[in-house]
């Protein structure tokens, strides 16, 4: 039995005129001491499959399937009142851009206490103070600075007190959603070292919620890539960067700039992600995807799996987990004149471009 | 070997290549930063006139003093946003200008297009000074200089239709009106690689996705068909997919438009992707510039290389040897004494301590400001900062 366990899970959100499948169908495990990246572009249910864990969905959100188990506890059937007894003593999120959500008036370490006197009734008000110095201290900021406001703190600090904030009851999990985002890449380094550092030393569990693929392969061993609320890829991020099957991981890790690769802009991703209250049928990449074929307009392909923890949601990888070429096989007719029909517009805008300006 | 703090510059090497220090670098007035020889010159030869050239730009913002204070006659604090930089971006030509918050790239970036005053210092576009120029003079400018923000989310008037968006500039010039009004807008969108443009023509902002919003932005810049263009993190707010494409268009006009860019991103690896030239920021002042490939592949200053060291890599098999600063950037109204970086300088030469260095040429068209390599040498490998998480307090093990 793993720690967390999410099988399937499939997650609506209602909207003016139906529902939108946000996550459809996303399974993974994880294990004390795991870290693990969610990774994908905005609106492809990342965000959500940690809200979902979390049961912190909005009101017109709801699971509709699937399952959520920490430590064979099935989460999505608790009431509010039972989730909330889970909140920060086993589970706890960091938000993107948290550092603001810190109460101006109130004194930073007043405000991480409040969880523990919230959460833990059996703890003095002086134990819980005590417990604040340690937590400054292993996020590096130094005890004294419990007396002072948010806005003495730099941007980092405030991070880093939030990150406190999240461990004040120690959780097992913490998900961590965009939480270097809004930071500068030397306070982000800090909060990543920070965070593989508190992996480490506590066997803490961490999920990595981000777009930045670079982030993931730079702090997690496994990693799940989303498009459109499915499941594309998963596997170890060495897997992902070496081998990647499926051609939307192929195509984003081609669009990752790396100074250690060559000064080009690599092939980007044609098109732009789908409408999810409309989503195309069967694999949602499909009309951006090269390697389409009339299979995968007609039905999701199953994640098959292709050694160790590495799956791959894709019609277009044959037994041996290859990646077909493109278009080898059959391919829809409809598909057919979409990919031209881009591939001609692409030409006139080229055509047009390189025209001379008088 | 130099690396240990408090080692004295070394003075065996050869002295006196293009070095400006003939020119005492001074530490207290932050207006005397020496323009670099060896880049003037280089600039100055044969058709480089053509773009826009920064001599010594001062943006000072004056804070609030309190009345006490006032009355005691305490100097104002000063807010020293940009402090002392030289740049040039020739047409054609894609100059990233990398920093962090707080570096100043923004407050440049803005005060060159005017939207905020210069407070001391010379513009020139093609030559010619611009820097007090107003009514007519300013309008034309302005024409050439063009600017593309961040966020199409906020940069676009919701009001607007992209009809009305893209030609509000050339309404403002009065430079077309009805029909032809109409085509130079679909023109410019149809460059901005929104294709067709007539159906776009009549929609407002809320009916399209962030490319395509920032394709607009860029549309409404590109329509008055300006020589150089300010682009302020073009493509942060964008997703990764999108990325290529919108830098691919801003690189297509270049060819064929011979637009010049100043790009300003935070981002070093999207600055080695487009950029000819990539300056790195520090605290109101350039710190280190050069040609892209020499300024990634082998950077001259303390900071350039910590800020490279921490870049995270895609290839999780090859993670980089992180080298964390302490801290973060100081507040631009207390810029440190003697070199601006010594507070959170790995290498701390003894000399940085007290003065403040001027750019150094350490190759072809590459300088730094660093004192450790005023005669060109390279940099000592920087330190492993142990406790880099926690500045002045070490973090012991609880629980």
């Amino acid at each position: 039995m793993a720690l967390l366990e999410v099988r399937d899970l499939r997650v609506e959100f209602g909207i003016q005129d139906g529902t939108v499948k946000a996550v459809d169908g996303v399974s993974f495990d994880l294990e004390p001491g795991d870290s693990l990246g969610l990774v994908g572009e905005s609106g492809c249910g990342k965000t959500t499959t940690a809200l979902a864990i979390m049961g912190l969905l909005p009101a017109n959100g709801r699971v509709s399937s699937g399952s959520i188990k920490l430590n064979g506890e099935e989460l999505t059937t608790l009431s509010k009142k039972e989730m909330r007894l889970h909140r920060w003593r086993d589970l706890s999120i960091i938000f993107q851009g948290a550092m603001n959500a810190l109460n101006p008036v109130q004194r930073v370490g007043d405000q991480v206490r409040e969880p523990i006197l919230l959460h833990e009734p059996g703890v003095s008000y002086k134990e819980a103070n005590r417990r604040v110095s340690r937590l400054f201290e292993l996020v590096g900021i130094e005890p004294e600075r419990k007396k002072r406001y948010p806005h003495e703190f730099s941007g980092g600090m405030r991070q880093r007190a939030m990150i406190a904030m999240a461990l004040a009851c120690n959780p097992k999990i913490v998900i961590g959603d965009e939480p270097t985002t809004a930071l500068d890449v030397m306070v982000q380094a800090q909060i990543l070292e920070l965070l593989e550092r508190l992996r480490a030393e506590l066997g803490l569990a961490i999920i990595l919620i981000t777009h930045d693929l670079s982030v993931v392969a730079e702090t997690c061993t496994r990693a799940l890539v989303m498009y459109a609320g499915q499941l594309a890829e998963t596997g170890t991020t060495v897997d992902l960067h070496d081998r990647p099957l499926h051609p939307y991981t192929g195509r984003l890790i081609g669009s990752v700039p790396d100074i250690d690769g060559p000064r080009d802009l690599g092939a980007g991703i044609p098109g732009r992600p789908p409408d999810l209250a409309d989503p195309p049928p069967g694999c949602r990449f499909n009309p951006r995807c090269d390697h389409a074929m009339a299979v995968c307009v007609e039905r999701y392909p199953e994640p098959r799996s292709f050694g160790a923890g590495h799956a791959v949601a894709c019609h277009a990888v044959d037994e041996a987990g290859r990646l077909r070429a493109p278009r080898e096989l059959p391919v829809l007719p409809s598909a057919v004149a979409v990919l031209e029909a881009e591939r001609r517009a692409a030409e006139i805008a080229d055509a047009m471009l390189a025209e001379p300006v008088a | 070997m130099t690396g240990v703090p408090g080692a004295s510059v070394p003075s065996s090497s050869v002295p006196g290549e293009a070095v400006p220090s003939s020119s005492v670098p001074s530490s207290s007035v932050p207006g005397a930063s020496v323009p670099v020889p060896a880049a003037a010159a280089a600039e100055s030869m044969a058709a480089a006139a053509s773009g826009i050239e920064l001599r010594d730009i001062h943006v000072r913002f004056p804070l609030s003093n309190g009345l006490v204070n006032s009355l005691r006659g305490v100097p104002r604090p000063v807010v020293r946003a940009v402090d002392g930089v030289n740049l040039r971006v020739g047409r054609g030509e894609v100059v990233a200008l990398v920093g962090e918050s707080g570096s100043g790239k923004t407050t440049l970036a803005r005060s060159l297009v005017r939207l905020l005053p210069i407070t001391s210092g010379k513009v020139l576009l093609d030559g010619r000074d611009v820097t007090d120029i107003s009514g007519a003079a300013l309008r034309a400018y302005r024409r050439k200089v063009q600017i593309v923000f961040q966020d199409p989310y906020e940069s676009l008037d919701p009001r607007q239709t992209v009809l009305d968006i893209c030609a509000e500039p050339l309404d403002v010039h009065g430079l077309a009106r009805g029909e032809e009004r109409q085509a130079r807008v679909e023109r410019a969108l149809e460059e901005a690689g929104l294709s067709p443009a007539r159906r776009l023509l009549a929609r407002y902002p809320h009916e399209l996705s962030g490319g395509q919003r920032q394709r607009v932005a860029i549309a409404a810049a590109m329509v008055l068909e300006p020589e150089i263009v300010v682009a302020d993190e073009p493509v942060s707010m964008l997703d990764v997919s999108l990325r290529v494409g919108i830098l691919r268009i801003l690189l297509e006009l270049r060819r064929t438009r011979n637009v010049g860019y100043l790009f300003i991103t935070h981002d070093l690896s999207l600055a080695w992707l487009i950029a000819d030239r990539i300056c790195v920021m520090y605290l109101g002042r350039i710190v280190e510039e050069g040609p892209a490939e020499q300024v990634i592949r082998d950077p001259r200053h303390p900071y350039t290389r910590a800020l490279l060291s921490v870049l995270p890599s895609p290839d999780p098999s090859r993670r980089r040897q992180r080298r964390l600063l302490v801290g973060e950037t100081p507040d631009a109204a207390r810029i440190p004494s003697g070199c601006r970086f010594y507070p959170r300088c790995p290498l701390q030469s003894e000399r940085g301590r007290t003065e403040d260095p001027p750019l150094f040429q350490v190759g072809p068209g590459h300088t730094s400001a660093c004192w450790l390599v005023e005669h060109g040498e390279q940099l000592p490998p920087l330190p492993e900062l142990d406790g880099a998480l926690t500045p002045p307090a070490p973090a012991a093990g609880t629980e």
